[in-house]
């Protein structure tokens, strides 16, 4: 059983929630001041997962790069594997927001997305 | 160009000229024009391609570009006119005239309302005096930001950021993800200038560490920059001798605060305020010359762009209201709001009593870090809208919702914000 204390990212009220738990479960939160903030101290307790924001060569583009993000957050270990997968891609047109760039990064189950058209 | 009178002119289309335009849209203006100097619009939103956008303004989180082009899609459908690649140089008043350039030549654009939403720029390693050699390698984190997300070029291999402001720790993260290895972040003051998720999720995450209390001494290098030399600060912000230490780096990002850029709101010759360095404004929004608007980051830095989309629906409003002629501003009904205790500046920095609003909110950014802190404002010994809050931070914008019936029936002509200890105050 291990207490940790994580700041929410959520928003910028950057709440402090503390987390009582083990690997298997949570035993007991504290802090938060959302629905949202319950779940990210859960998350961030058991599996740390962030957004991966980039930008990904784009062919056909008004500027050389276009950016992307992911459509889920993905386990924060495989952010690094999941740039390299993103700087060997190349995207083409058409160039809308929310198209799907990269399916299943780094077998993560998130998808990578464009976000500017 | 012919000259046609438009309703509200818009200068600038970032998130808060976007905003405003809309809003004077749906406010009831008929001709509304969006001047930008960029090819696109979206402003600088177009570079902060990180998520984070939205939260209170659309309840989801978004990035930068996707947060904009809400915004743009909705300037498109409404068919409001937007001039690109066209930089606004001076404007007039009585009557009140935007003049621009573009590749085909100057033009004159007359309008009922003009709303000044042209940001803010970076402060440089001018404005802040660093001593030592002057070699490449130093950049603003937001040029930077744009050399990375747009360009597609990289800065170096081995980066310190000065100051802990938002741009620079979300560079931070940026340029480590892109294979840039930094090594430092300094900062001055005992404290974050930025937000603390962005200390969690851009510095923490990627283990760059965070000097608090330091600042550079020295820049090394001739051609390229190959080193700085940092210290630690004492209480006044000056190095405290023996506490230099190397670091070894070929970039230096500079995320050291932003300037409201307020060269055509002087030309017009609004009224400025020292510590923000914006336009003074009202509750509306607008400056102290009739018919001239300003909101977002022109009027003072914001942290988030939802607070600017929100401040700049005010103004769009107001503006569509004044070339509609069913609004002018009272002198004699306007009431000042000053900052007071632990309060460093309070925008609007005047409410018009007589313009009809049951409650206006006022934003302020506190002088020092605090806990345990009662917002409140105060007129003499009267204290009202009185409010806790667990923490405040110079980085992050405070508000408080003031009752106009309140101030009215206080018949003052001053009302100061206050941000205090908790037990300070006499209830």
């Amino acid at each position: 059983m291990k207490t940790r204390e994580i700041t929410c990212i959520i928003c910028p009220s950057s709440c402090r929630i503390i987390v009582t738990g083990d690997e298997n479960g949570i035993q007991d939160i504290q802090g938060y001041s959302c629905n949202r903030g319950i779940d990210y101290g859960q998350s961030e307790f058991l599996a740390p997962s962030r957004m991966l924001t980039s930008t990904i060569r784009a062919e056909g583009y008004v500027t050389p790069l276009i950016s992307v993000r992911t459509d889920k957050p993905v386990p924060k270990e495989q952010m690094h594997s999941c740039m390299k997968e993103i700087h060997a891609a190349v995207a083409t047109a058409p160039f809308t927001i929310g198209r799907v760039v990269i399916e299943n990064i780094c077998g993560t189950g998130s998808n990578v997305v464009l976000t500017n058209c | 160009m012919k000259a046609v009178e438009y309703d509200v002119a818009v200068v600038g289309g970032g998130p808060a000229g976007l905003a405003a335009a809309i809003a004077a849209k749906e406010g009831g203006a008929e001709w509304i024009v969006i001047i930008e100097r960029d090819i696109r619009l979206g402003g600088i939103l177009e570079q902060c391609i990180h998520t984070g956008f939205g939260l209170t303004y659309f309840g989801e989180e978004l990035s930068g570009p996707e947060y904009a082009w809400r915004f743009i899609e909705k300037v498109e459908a409404m068919g409001i006119h937007v001039e690109l690649k066209s930089m606004v140089l001076s404007i007039d008043r009585d009557p009140l005239v935007i003049h621009a350039v573009n590749t085909n030549g100057t033009f004159a654009i007359p309008a009922k309302a003009i709303v000044l939403a042209m940001g803010c720029r970076e402060r440089t390693r001018g404005a802040i005096a660093i001593p030592g050699s002057r070699p490449a390698g130093i950049f603003t984190a937001g040029t930077a930001q744009r050399f990375v997300n747009i360009q597609n070029r990289m800065v170096g291999k081995r980066a310190v950021i000065l100051g802990s402001g938002d741009i620079g720790m979300i560079m931070a993260r940026r340029l480590t993800l892109e294979g840039t290895e930094v090594v430092a972040v300094l900062e001055i003051m005992s404290y974050l200038a930025g937000l603390t998720r962005n200390r969690v999720q851009c510095l923490d995450d990627f283990g760059i560490p965070l000097y608090l209390e330091h600042t550079i001494t020295e820049i090394k290098g001739n051609s390229r920059i190959e080193g700085i030399v940092a210290a630690k600060v004492d209480q006044n912000n000056q190095p405290i001798p023996g506490t230099e230490f190397n670091i070894d780096c070929d970039t230096l990002l500079l995320s050291v605060g932003l300037i409201p850029e307020n060269e055509l709101s002087k030309t017009v010759g609004a009224e400025m305020d020292s510590i923000t360095a914006g336009p003074i404004v009202d509750h509306n929004m607008q400056t102290n010359i009739p018919g001239v608007f300003a909101c977002g980051n022109v009027v003072h830095v914001n942290d988030l762009a939802d607070n600017v989309s929100r401040e700049s629906t005010l103004a769009g409003r107001a503006a569509a209201r004044f070339a509609m002629e069913s609004y002018r501003p009272q002198a004699s009904q306007m009431v000042q709001i000053k900052a007071g205790k632990n309060v460093r500046y309070v925008v609007p920095q005047k409410i018009d009593l007589a313009s009809g609003e049951e409650f206006v909110n006022v934003y302020f950014r506190v002088s020092n870090p605090d806990k345990c802190v009662q917002i409140y404002g105060a007129v003499g010994e009267q204290i009202f809208s009185k409010k806790n809050k667990p923490l405040v931070n110079p980085g992050e914008i405070e508000s408080l919702k003031l009752s106009v019936d309140e101030i009215r029936a206080a018949n003052c002509s001053c009302v100061c914000v206050n941000a205090e200890k908790q037990g300070g105050v006499q209830a």
